[in-house]
């Protein structure tokens, strides 16, 4: 207790001064390493002499009084001491063989030559002292071969000096036996020393060689490992990888490089497996995000292992990391993946490349009635409807083994023995060999399509029927109207034209009301059986070979409309038309007839053009040009509309089926012609039909 | 001296009417209401000037009449004009025939062509 307080106060008051003399000696000398402690020693052996013996030989000479031998003496001793100074110095500045060797050598060449030519000194007892003392420092300071060479001189000077100075042997004036014995228990000493140092050097190189041993390998790991103090996560090791990293030995900490941190993760915002090894002591392994140098992340899987020390203290830790961006990018994809087949609107299947069963999705269970359970093991066979012929499969199989796609329509039994239709897609996985591995098929349940289908195609019989039948009652109704219309549109005109003796004004007017009557209700007919042919689809063109000119034929009535209002009515054909041409003069005629009746309708006064016209090399057209009301140009789209007609000028309705015009278009555009309209309000219209000219299918 | 014309059409309204507007145009009338006596007729007595047809006749039809008659070479400077209530059948005969009216046919529109017609030959 004493003891330990008085070093501590002693450590107290030390502390400076060896704080400050640490300053003074050796500062060019590592610290702690053999040629440190050499070179202290060096200095405390110079020092030691001066001390104790310049300085007080030197003292002793300077105050006893002088005589030249003494002067001679004192120079000596001077020169002396100012070479072991020298010698400390020397030591100081890090040379410290130079040094040892001026300490020692300085004080040898003093004592002899003090011997040799001062009176001071004698060959006896106090010198032999000296001379053990230096030899002390020779061993303790030189290798062996310095040692034995020192010893050798100095054996060499006794013998020299001894023969010289006294004219006998050593032996007479020293105990030369001991200083022998020590000259040669200090060389087996040295010798000794220098075995056991050549050993440890061996040992070191040993040891170095296995450090670099274990450096290769760790170096050969590719990704970062490196061993780090459990006290303040400094790197010890690491290998190339993770310098190339910056986790550099000794200069860094792990967690300032992976994660930018200033102080150790702490395992619960962020999971460090060090900390997990270092306070369960055990080795621990996660994932999670890294930076790079540069500053870029990568998601690394990151292992720790503890190194123990003899107490069973955890030290030293491994950490080994693994850049898994690419694998957790896979794997995330494959979850993608994963949970969109698992939720998918289509049944999934797949199928080892022997048709037995190794995975279906929770669609496939909804559409089969098979859990996963009851399938997985089976083959597709289980769902086999019999409804299929045997080539049905044969051709599947053979498209799919031959590495193809297969797709089509099944029909399939459910677990619960209903049928079901599907549309599957069978597609076979290849090997990177391009053997085949497994089978993935597709499957959408379109039985209600097929329903529906079948629907559709029975609603479409049916409306087709209905269509027809509404066609044929059309044109019978039409066939039968007609004659009775004859009846009432001729005696109407017979009366008006008092072939049954003579009608007044008001008759005559009534008879001319009947009998545009009676001609209206024939367009209309001639209208709604047009328009039952569009509409159902079944206008059938009967094209063949006529004369344009037969068309206008059909204008007969025309002429007599036109004349009875008092309107210029005339029928061109441009001379370049060929004669015949091929088409179906029927819809041609209902074309013509129309547009005609149109224009002389909407006409007043003027006239009405019909031209039958060569358009150029492969196109006709039929032209029908009036001097009416003209249609203004916000009314030309809805002309064409069923069922609608253009006000007159006064703002009244013309009377009128309002079939005409969409017919019309439509008519020329299944002809493949189209319909062009100009007009002027109040200049009158042109309607223009132009039409290809067409070669029929035979030879003419 | 009157030209003639003949008619072939089983409705009597019809006839009638035809017949009138024929005559008004100028001409002499014979009509018939069937097809066989009507050929009869054509085949015995001078070709007329023109000869309206209804197509749709009981027994033989107008069809077979109107080819018969354009077979005929005595017939070949007379006029044919046929009338029809089916708007398909009319525009397939005008290869053989001359004018094809579409009934109702207006008792103004048969006299302006007949009228027409009387000035010019056929051919």
């Amino acid at each position: 207790m004493t003891t330990r307080k008085i070093l501590a106060v002693m450590h107290h008051w030390l502390k400076p001064v060896l704080a400050a003399l640490e300053k003074i000696v050796t500062p060019h000398l590592t610290p702690y390493t053999p040629e440190w402690y050499r070179g202290r020693l060096t200095m405390i052996a110079a020092g030691t002499v001066l001390l104790f013996y310049f300085f007080p030989e030197l003292i002793g000479h300077l105050i006893v009084p002088m005589d030249p031998v003494s002067w001679l003496e004192a120079m000596l001793i001077l020169s002396g001491a100012v070479v072991l100074v020298l010698g400390f110095l020397i030591a100081r500045q890090g040379y410290v063989n130079l040094a040892v060797w001026l300490t020692l050598g300085g004080w040898t060449a003093d004592l002899f030559l003090d011997l040799l030519v001062g009176e001071g000194m004698q060959l006896g007892a106090t010198l032999q002292v000296w001379l053990m003392l230096g030899l002390m420092i020779a061993f303790l300071l030189l290798s062996l071969p310095e040692y034995l060479g020192f010893a050798l001189l100095q054996t060499g000077l006794i013998w020299l000096t001894a023969w010289l100075r006294y004219g006998d042997v050593p032996g007479v004036r020293i105990d030369f036996e001991i200083y022998l014995i020590a000259v040669t228990l200090l060389g087996l000493g040295s010798w000794l020393r220098s075995w056991q140092e050549r050993k440890r050097e061996e040992v070191q190189k040993a040891l170095q060689k296995q450090k670099e041993y274990l450096q290769k390998v760790i170096d050969g790991i590719q990704s970062p490992f490196y061993v780090v103090d459990a006290r303040n996560y400094r790197i010890r090791l690491a290998n190339q990888a993770a310098r190339e990293m910056g986790l550099v030995e000794e200069r860094t900490t792990c967690y300032a490089l992976t994660h930018r941190r200033t102080e150790p993760c702490s395992g619960t915002e962020h999971p460090c497996p060090l900390q997990h090894v270092r306070l369960e002591r055990e080795p621990y392994a996660t994932e999670h995000i890294h930076f790079r140098p540069d500053g870029s992340t990568y998601y690394a899987e990151v292992r720790g292992y503890p190194l123990f020390d003899e107490t069973g203290q955890v030290v030293e830790m491994i950490e080994y990391s693994l850049d898994v961006t690419e694998r957790k990018l896979a794997e995330a994809e494959i979850r993608k993946l994963q949970r969109a087949v698992e939720h998918a609107a289509s049944g999934v299947i797949i199928t080892n490349a022997q048709g037995v069963i190794e995975y279906v999705n929770p669609m496939f269970e909804q559409m089969t009635g098979y859990s996963r359970q009851e399938i997985i093991g089976q083959t597709p066979r289980v769902l086999k409807s019999g409804k299929l012929s045997n080539e049905f499969y044969a051709d599947l199989w053979r498209t799919i083994r031959q590495g193809q796609v297969w797709q089509g329509e099944m029909i399939n039994r459910r677990k619960d023995g209903s049928l079901y239709w599907e549309f599957q897609t069978i597609a076979p996985v290849l090997s990177p060999e391009g053997t085949i591995t497994h089978f993935i098929g597709i499957k959408l349940d379109i039985s209600r399509q097929k329903e529906l289908e079948q629907q559709l195609i029975e609603a479409k019989e049916t409306a087709e029927a209905a269509s027809a039948f509404k066609t044929r009652l059309l044109a019978n109704v039409s066939h039968d109207m007609r004659t009775p219309l004859g009846a009432i549109l001729g005696y109407a005109e017979l009366l008006r034209e008092d072939a049954y003796g003579e009608v007044n004004d008001m008759q005559r007017q009534a008879l001319d009301v009947i009998a545009q009557s009676a001609q209206r209700l024939a367009n209309l007919i001639s209208g709604m059986l047009a328009r039952a042919e569009l509409e159902s689809g079944r206008l059938r063109l009967q094209k063949r070979m006529f004369a344009p000119a037969d068309l206008l034929k059909a204008l007969i009535t025309h002429r007599t409309l036109a004349g009875r209002k008092n309107l210029t009515f005339e029928e061109e054909i441009d001379a370049s038309l060929p004669a015949k041409l091929y088409g179906d003069p029927y819809w041609l005629e209902q074309i013509l007839t129309n547009l005609t009746d149109n224009a002389i309708k909407y006409t007043q006064q003027g006239g009405v053009w019909v031209r039958l016209k060569c358009v150029d090399e492969r196109h006709w057209g039929i032209e029908v040009q009036d001097t009416g009301a003209g249609i203004p140009e916000n009314r030309r789209a809805e002309i064409f509309q069923p069922f609608v007609q253009i006000e007159d000028s006064a703002g009244q309705r013309k009377r009128g089926v309002g079939l005409g015009l969409s017919i019309v278009r439509d008519l020329v555009e299944r002809l493949g012609g189209k319909l062009e309209l100009e007009s002027t309000p109040g200049a009158g219209s042109t309607f223009r039909v132009i039409l290809p000219i067409e070669e029929p299918p035979y030879a003419a | 001296m009157l030209l003639e014309a003949v008619v072939i059409e089983d409705d009597a309204a019809q006839r009638a009417i035809f017949t009138n507007a024929l005559e008004r145009a100028g001409y002499r009338v014979i009509s018939f209401s069937e097809g066989k006596t009507a050929l009869a007729h054509l085949i015995q007595q001078p070709p007329p000037h023109l000869i309206v047809l209804d197509l749709h006749l009981p027994g033989a039809g107008g069809q077979e009449i109107a080819r018969t008659i354009r077979a005929d070479a005595r017939l070949d400077r007379t006029y044919l004009i046929l009338a029809t209530a089916d708007d398909r059948l009319a525009e397939t005969l005008y290869e053989i025939t001359d004018w094809v009216l579409l009934k109702p046919i207006s008792y103004t529109q048969l006299r302006d062509l007949a009228m027409r017609l009387k000035d010019s030959v056929r051919r």
